[in-house]
């Protein structure tokens, strides 16, 4: 087996790119991009976001999952 | 003291009678008054699906509440909201700190007029688009 870095193109956050999208707790379909389907934290390495906003969305997420709004574990 | 502005959501069980949605209601903005606070803004967002089960309901009505307080008003007002049964879920973020009421002149002065019925257009469509579930596959 051929084990290749890939060269990963750097993403942008995309919160820094549009200044317009407000990170809410109260908006479960914006954050809903940042969980796995089990329902886990999408780390920074892979959504790709800035420290910063990574950290508004870890909240967000925490936040919604207490009003129910974003499950803490999603069963299979 | 401070005035700082915070957003409350409470999540109601979904049998809640309108009577007895009408009197938490009145009950907590009366405290929020009480203790000279401004109501902000105020939204039902309806009856929603919840995540997961909260005390075996599987559905919840949720209310939107943001409101300019000092802080012994969020102790007193979270003391009742734990006392009402109805209640299965709260949650009290403070937006802002030290803020002045003079920034949310428009804000409340929006709040002075008779409602504008939009808020019950939002609600109404909240229920059948369902966000907070779909990835059970």
């Amino acid at each position: 087996m051929q084990r290749t870095r890939r060269a990963s193109r750097r993403k942008i956050c995309r919160f820094c790119a549009d200044k317009n999208v407000k990170i809410d707790y109260k908006d479960p379909k914006l954050l809903r991009y940042f969980i796995t389907e089990r329902g886990k934290i999408v780390p920074r390495r892979i959504s790709g976001n800035c420290a910063r906003h990574q950290r508004e969305i870890t909240t967000a997420i925490k936040r919604a999952r207490h009003l129910a709004l974003l499950p803490f574990l999603a069963v299979e | 003291m401070n005035i700082n502005e915070y957003e409350t959501t409470c999540i109601f069980q979904p049998e809640i009678t309108e009577e007895a949605l009408a009197r938490i209601t009145t009950r907590l903005e009366g405290v929020i008054e009480h203790f000279e606070g401004q109501k902000l803004a105020f939204e039902d967002l309806g009856l929603r699906r919840l995540a997961y089960n909260i005390q075996r309901f599987t559905r919840g009505r949720y209310l939107y509440w943001q409101y300019l307080a000092e802080a012994p008003c969020i102790s007193e007002l979270e003391r009742i909201i734990r006392i009402e049964s109805d209640i299965i879920r709260f949650l009290t973020i403070r937006m802002d700190e030290h803020v002045d009421v003079k920034d949310y002149q428009p804000l409340l002065q929006e709040q002075q007029e008779p409602e504008v019925s939009t808020d019950t257009e939002s609600a109404s469509s909240d229920v059948s688009t369902d966000s907070a579930h779909g990835d059970s596959e």
